[in-house]
């Protein structure tokens, strides 16, 4: 489903992929995530996306005038992974208001994996 | 100077603490938004000071020790995107000191490098003329001077130079920075720790000792000797004169100790204080009445286990009330509003000041209630709150309160007697139901939401968003109503410091010929920094 707006002159309707895509670049612009995980259903093993496929670890739920989003991320091993978590969930709620006029809540965060670096250790 | 010990290190970021601190609300000036806002320079400040506080437990003055202990301080604490970054900066110098006891110019230029690349690593799309590229061009800096072998000081002057100019060149990289006319605000704030371990190091400056025992090699106990007030005091005074309140008598007593505590009715007094001057407070209570149940004691005849007993014991005795209000605002008329609706204790604090955590700390020790609720009234405000929430024995709940109006509307909801965490859930649920608009002047050039914003022009923002822009108050106001006016039926009016009575009479009169409110209500909040703060609801 999409969303929907009416106004005098006619309809607005927004796709799923839009908003998800909105929502996966701005989380890209997040300190301390590095990747979006896609979680198949038959063996729930995350898997690391790249740049070009980010928008498949937003799911997007649309009912009537809510929308939800659920963002699967990779998280820097060494980050204060709640704060980031918290800095996406802001920026993300942020930029799809500004950007797109929609007011998604809840905002979901899983976090599917840890990277970690090389200069770490 | 080419190495210094561990003790000195402390020194360097001490330094660094107080110069972010001074400079933090410039820092907040740089967020590439045209209100006075809050945000970097706070979030930085605040991660960095939780990092030097790790240290202070320390009884080591290795710098691999120290550091450690300041990178996991800084996990812990980062607050914000930039908290975050500067978190994975300072594990860099804990990764590259990991077997240092001292500190040299090759562990200063490696420490910046690693510093550097771990903040790269946090990101999928590192984006240049932010942070980032500062710290990898004070890297490019330490690096230079190790090669000339400079010593420290030669070292951080380079290091400080090359971020500096790095900083100037992010208006270039980023095309926001530079219609805001800015420079990025992380990247100040990485340069301002720089310069600040370079004060530190020169110790060009002299702190307060309560900042000093912040980095100093601390002892975990309480010892007796180190008492700053050694006289256990308390008293009860029953009052002849009525014209001093519970409020009044604990802000004349405040100045001669700590651990102050003040209950009583309209005929008691009871007070506790550690002080040097016992005689001063009795001298003092003896202006307000008689005397009773007078009780002092020397606490540096007492064992440190034995004081925190009976100071427990103290803090049970004089909690009497069953719960607490603290709410932060500004303006004596905004103050006194509160007051009138319960609130124990207002912090003075805004947009432009957020109070420390401290402060909370403070105000919540001052209330004899193990209950209290905190209303911080501001969306920078509010982490300060929980941080301080988490740091004292009391429950505490804080209400995520964004401004004054939310807070008056949730105190709707407030019972003395309700389950704690269920009348945070009902005065939480009563926020939505007010509207708030708060009215102001930009204090730079900028470009919001399409919209041309010069310095000085009026700005209302509603939910912390600008909504309309313009030179005079009233037709801004009445602008933005319109923009949202839903079948409200009542307006409350808080006029400002600088805003006459008929100025607020004026407005007052302009809504009621454009709008149908059943009743418009004024009053003087004297608040700074914003003429009008308006709720609908």
């Amino acid at each position: 489903m999409e969303k929907e707006w009416t106004n005098n002159y006619g309809k607005i309707t927004i796709a799923k992929e839009v908003i998800s895509k909105i929502a996966g670049i701005a989380a890209m612009e997040c300190y301390g995530l590095v990747g979006m995980a896609s979680v198949k259903v038959q063996d729930g093993i995350a898997q690391l996306l790249g740049w070009e496929n980010l928008s498949k670890g937003v799911i997007v739920d649309i009912e009537g005038d809510n929308v939800r989003l659920e963002l699967n991320i990779i998280v820097e091993y060494g980050t204060n992974i709640h704060q980031v978590a918290n800095n996406i969930i802001e920026r993300v709620s942020y930029t799809l208001k500004e950007k797109v006029g929609i007011v998604a809540s809840p905002i979901d965060v899983n976090v599917q994996g840890v990277r970690v670096g090389n200069a770490g250790r | 100077m080419y190495e210094i010990s561990g003790e000195k290190y402390r020194d360097l970021l001490l330094g660094a603490l107080m110069w972010l601190k001074e400079q933090q609300s410039f820092i907040d000036s740089l967020n590439v938004f045209p209100v006075p806002d809050g945000d970097t320079g706070t979030n930085m400040y605040l991660t960095f000071l939780d990092a030097v506080k790790a240290v202070k437990k320390l009884e080591s003055n290795d710098v691999s020790v120290i550091n450690e202990a300041l990178a996991r301080g800084a996990l812990m604490g980062a607050r914000g995107n930039s908290g975050v970054i500067l978190s994975q900066l300072i594990r860099g110098f804990q990764v590259a000191n990991k077997k240092n006891k001292n500190f040299n110019t090759a562990n200063l230029a490696e420490s910046l490098r690693k510093a550097s690349e771990i903040a790269y690593q946090g990101v999928l799309k590192p984006v240049e003329g932010t942070i980032l590229t500062v710290s990898r061009k004070a890297a490019d800096g330490a690096e230079m001077a190790l090669k000339k072998n400079l010593d420290l000081v030669g070292m951080l002057e380079s290091t400080i130079a090359y971020a500096q100019d790095a900083l100037n060149k992010t208006p270039e990289m980023l095309p926001a920075l530079k219609e805001a006319g800015v420079v990025d605000a992380g990247g100040q704030g990485y340069l301002t720790i720089l310069e600040g371990m370079l004060k530190g190091l020169l110790g060009e400056k002299e702190y307060k000792s309560s900042e000093l025992e912040l980095v100093k090699a601390g002892k975990t106990t309480v010892v007796a000797q180190d008492l700053k007030y050694v006289y256990c005091t308390e008293l009860l005074i029953d009052l002849k004169a009525r014209d001093k309140g519970i409020n009044d008598i604990r802000s004349d007593l405040e100045s001669y100790g700590d651990s102050l505590l003040v209950v009583g009715t309209e005929n008691f007094v009871k007070v506790h204080i550690h002080t040097n001057h016992p005689g001063i407070i009795l001298e003092y209570g003896l202006k307000l009445g008689s005397l009773s149940d007078i009780k002092i004691d020397n606490m540096q005849l007492q064992s440190a286990e034995k004081i925190e007993k009976q100071e427990e014991k103290t803090r049970q005795e004089f909690m009497t009330k069953k719960k607490g209000l603290i709410a932060v605002g500004q303006g004596e008329g905004i103050k006194k509003i509160f007051e009138e609706l319960g609130v124990d204790i207002v912090i003075n604090g805004g947009q432009s000041m957020n109070p420390s955590i401290n402060d909370f700390v403070t105000a919540i020790n001052n209330i004899n209630s193990m209950e209290i609720v905190i209303l911080p009234n501001n969306k920078n405000i509010i982490s300060a709150a929980e941080q301080a929430a988490s740091v004292t024995e009391k429950k505490i709940a804080v209400i995520p309160t964004r401004s004054i109006p939310q807070a008056i509307a949730s105190l709707m909801a407030y019972d003395v007697d309700a389950d704690l965490d269920e009348l945070k859930e009902a005065m939480t649920d009563e926020i939505d139901n007010v509207k708030s608009i708060e009215v102001t002047r930009a204090v730079k050039d900028s470009k919001v939401n399409g919209k041309e914003i010069k310095a000085g022009d009026v700005i209302a923002l509603f939910n912390d968003d600008i909504r309309t822009v313009g030179t005079d108050y009233n037709q801004v106001i009445i602008d933005l109503i319109k923009d949202i006016y839903d079948e409200e039926e009542l307006l409350t009016l808080f006029y400002g410091e600088d805003i006459s009575e008929e100025e607020a009479l004026q407005l007052k009169k302009d809504l009621e010929e454009n709008f149908d409110f059943e009743e418009i209500e004024i009053y003087s909040g004297q608040q700074p920094l914003y003429p009008y703060i308006i709720s609908l609801e």
